[in-house]
């Protein structure tokens, strides 16, 4: 069976309000990808950069899956999540990328975004903080139910990511 | 002699990794010196070099450009892994610690972590580095009256994802690596070898720039 590993790092992220920031991700993959070794999900820590700088949380990733069939690559799901002056846990930012199919490295930029709310919701954020937040956080790597969401950019995260695969000529595929 | 290892049953490849740990810049701090380790799964094993070292202490003075103030190390790095899988590839872990500006040794500034390239060829890297903040308002202040800084217990924890949720830290500085990535009998495994990395074109002559 042909293998596939995923080395690298969320290396930080930048252009966010927030002065301290974390990222919780998730690997999913469909069910050609069978986990062999590694961790599929985890939370960084949370990073105080100086003013003007990114974060930098360099989270480690080594990821090893057995691949039966080429479909349901491996996805990235990014929940940005960022700590204010008073200390309140808050929502910075969602996003998701599609981890590459090219052997080598590669320095990925995610773009993230926040849902807005009502009009009601962002004064009270306004003034009370709590920005609102997804319910059901699947939607952020689906391309189902997005439809009349309004969302605002936010900022990015910035991945590190290694592609290295096993076997993949024996059974004929190019990548 | 390679040779005679694939020729019966390729079972292993070799990754060579040479180099420097080149610099470090970390603005205010005048002098630091950078340990270095090397993490990896158990499918890795070390054939030669060695796996960790401490550089000397160096002063940053205006060497750096516009670059601001370098800390030079041009500490030597050369090791050479055995390993059966990809999984568990080794990552560099490297920590700066340095005198404090009232004159306290051996103060932690900074933990990174990154992994070895996985192309053959050569590379420059750069670590942004971290140092773990402690946890309440009040140890903060004790940590810094007395300059005894928060550690992690693990010299090794910046290479792992597990129990990082519960840090803090504050980010700060930057460390340039600089390596050179040989790799042997991979192929033979049925992996395919990511593209071979050239180094980037030089615009201009170094020894007119520093007249």
């Amino acid at each position: 069976m042909a293998e596939l590993h995923i080395l690298g790092q969320l290396a930080g992220g930048g252009g966010f309000e927030l002065p301290s920031l974390l990222c919780k991700w998730v690997l999913e993959a469909g069910p050609n990808f069978r986990l062999l070794e590694g961790i599929t999900a985890g939370q960084t820590h949370c990073d105080t950069p100086n003013e003007g700088e990114p974060a930098v949380w360099s989270h480690p990733m080594d990821i090893h899956y057995a691949v039966r069939g080429i479909d349901g690559w491996p996805r990235m799901r990014l929940e940005v999540y960022g700590v204010d002056i008073y200390g309140r846990t808050e929502l910075a930012g969602y996003g998701q990328c599609t981890i590459p199919t090219v052997v080598g490295s590669h320095d990925l930029t995610v773009c993230t975004w926040r849902p807005c709310g009502s009009l009601r919701e962002q004064m009270s954020a306004f003034f009370l903080g709590g920005v609102p937040r997804l319910k059901h956080t699947e939607i952020v790597s689906s391309a189902a139910d997005r439809f009349r969401l309004q969302t605002q950019p936010s900022g990015e995260v910035y991945l590190k990511v290694s592609i290295l695969c096993k076997d993949f000529a024996r059974y004929g595929v190019h990548c | 002699m390679a040779e005679g290892g694939s020729a019966m049953e390729p079972s292993h490849f070799v990754v060579m990794v040479t180099g420097q740990l080149e610099s470090g810049r970390y603005e205010g701090l005048d002098s630091l010196y950078c340990r270095y380790a090397f993490a990896f799964g158990d499918d890795w094993k070390v054939v030669s070099g060695v796996e960790e070292g401490i550089s000397q202490l160096s002063t940053a003075s205006g060497s750096g450009g516009e670059q601001g103030l370098l800390a030079i190390w041009n500490f030597p790095v050369d090791v050479t892994f055995r390993a059966t899988s990809a999984h568990g590839w080794p990552q560099m872990v490297v920590s700066v610690y340095g005198s404090d500006s009232f004159g306290r040794s051996d103060v932690i500034f900074g933990y990174g972590a990154t992994h070895l390239p996985i192309a053959p060829g050569r590379h420059e890297l750069y670590i942004r580095t971290f140092r773990p903040l402690a946890s309440s308002l009040w140890l903060r202040f004790r940590s810094w009256m007395s300059g005894m800084r928060p550690e992690f217990i693990d010299s090794l924890f910046p290479s792992k994802s597990e129990g990082r949720d519960v840090t803090r830290v504050q980010s700060f500085g930057v460390v340039k690596l600089q390596l050179d990535v040989t790799i042997q009998g991979m192929e033979a495994l049925g992996y395919q070898m990511p593209p071979v990395q050239r180094t980037p074109l030089q615009l201009h002559d170094p020894f007119l720039a520093c007249n």
